[in-house]
């Protein structure tokens, strides 16, 4: 049996579960194929976890999987030399050491991951570093390749996670977050119609708000720059439309109307596909809403 | 009412202001939203900090009334009385709301929260985005102690 990886550690798929998610992590940009992992065939349903955080490093070696490689118990090798051991098909073997972190690995983790590479290769040991990003969702695997330390960065291909309700994954995300920018579109759409028979008053779209809510980074979905609409009379600014969030308590959705007074508040109200603004008029109970029309949009920028 | 009142009402005030800013395109929107997560961790903990000294006073007169007892649970109330700095904040808020198991459910919650963001650099979760409203609910809990 050799000790020598033929599988290249930049081209691989792996799968992790943390906690109350599975993540498949794999080279970026460009996939040579398909995701070898599904929810369907490759996750359990889980038990709700308390805190997805605790004891991440044992869960990660427990239940990491890398497409075309076989797990094997490290046989003789002393327990430090690695947290998990691979095969490939031809009976390469390589040792994993697993590291977690709520950031990228810095220059002090790179130093002692270089100091563990070169001690493990003086033994005749293939050895690799992983450093696993658990709160922005990167693997950063960190090798020897000739004696030189190589940096592989592999990124998530998908998130999910699976209950006895279904399948929530990096899709749903990423479709309700387009859904969320089609339905600010359609709404400044309508203001700008709405106020289409009053002159002095103008719209304006240069600025942007980033939308980046916790369940995207949870699922490893891009932050995106969302428009703020400004409504002018003249130079000044008498509204303008901030989106706040979409992923909240009791509503689809929600944007502030700003306007030289106060701060309205703005809700996506009703069932999925049947969701209508509705604006608040009371600042202490949100129950209190009226629908979100020209006529009260006049009222505001009035 | 308490000081989480005015810490409310100095929220209330600085989100306006904040606000305002976006309105008037006085500053990069990013930085001011930014800004406005900072703010509402930075009241979250103010607002903790103050509820929890409300707590440890109420719980503590709460403990010093039973502890007078010539019972034998006043010795196991002396007993708490004497080790009453050693109390966390979840036994003290059992003591208060023991008639109020969804107060003392949300709390906990909110605790976590708190703590996810006061040690573990976490921002706040989507259950605890709306400050004031959180604000206002720990005074109407605080005077109805």
């Amino acid at each position: 049996m050799t000790t020598a990886s033929a599988l290249d550690p930049a081209q691989r798929q792996v799968l992790i579960n943390l906690g109350d998610r599975y993540v498949v992590f794999g080279p970026f940009p460009g996939l040579r194929e398909p995701v070898r992992f599904s929810p369907e065939t490759d996750s359990d349903v889980l038990p709700r976890v308390a805190d997805a955080g605790q004891g991440d490093e044992a869960r990660i070696a427990h239940t990491l999987r890398v497409a075309g490689m076989k797990r094997r118990a490290t046989p003789t090798e002393r327990i430090e030399d690695g947290d998990v051991a691979l095969l490939d098909d031809d009976g390469n073997r390589v040792l994993i050491d697993i590291k977690v972190r709520q950031r990228d690995p810095n220059g002090r983790d790179f130093d002692h991951a270089l100091q563990r590479l070169t001690d493990a290769t003086s033994r005749g040991l293939t050895l690799e570093v992983w450093f696993f990003n658990i709160e922005r969702l990167n693997l950063v695997i960190a090798r020897l390749d000739r004696l030189r330390l190589q940096i592989d960065r592999l990124t998530p291909l998908d998130v999910w996670e699976r209950t006895a309700e279904g399948v929530f994954n990096r899709a749903r995300v990423v479709e309700q977050a387009d859904d969320w920018v089609h339905r600010i579109g359609t709404l400044y759409d309508d203001v700008r119609a709405w106020l289409g028979d009053r002159p002095n008053l103008r719209c304006e779209q240069s600025r942007t708000v980033t939308m980046s809510e916790e369940i995207m980074q949870r699922y490893a979905v891009t932050d995106r720059e969302i428009p703020v609409l400004d409504v002018l009379d003249a130079d000044q600014v008498v509204a303008s439309f901030v989106p706040r969030g979409l992923w909240l308590i009791g509503s689809w959705g929600r944007i502030d109307v700003i306007t030289r007074d106060r701060t309205h508040v703005l809700l996506a109200l009703g069932g999925q596909g049947n969701l209508s603004w509705r604006l608040v008029t009371s600042p202490d109970d949100r129950r209190q809403t009226v629908p979100f029309d020209k006529s009260a949009l006049l009222a505001l920028v009035s | 009412m308490s000081r989480i009142t005015d810490t409310q009402r100095a929220y209330d005030r600085l989100v306006q202001l904040l606000d305002q800013e976006i309105r008037k395109r006085s500053g990069s929107t990013k930085d001011l939203e930014q800004f406005r997560e900072t703010l509402d961790v930075a009241f979250y903990l103010l607002g903790w900090s103050q509820f929890e000294y409300l707590v440890r006073q109420e719980a503590g007169d709460l403990i010093d009334e039973r502890a007078r007892a010539q019972s034998v649970e006043g010795h196991a109330w002396r007993f708490l009385q004497d080790n009453l700095k050693a109390l966390p904040v979840r036994r003290r808020l059992d003591l208060i709301f023991h008639t109020n198991p969804k107060a003392r459910g949300q709390l906990d919650k909110d605790y976590e929260f708190r703590n996810e963001a006061a040690h573990n650099y976490r921002s706040l979760p989507k259950e605890a985005k709306d400050i004031s409203a959180w604000l206002q609910g720990l005074e109407e809990l605080v005077d109805n102690f």
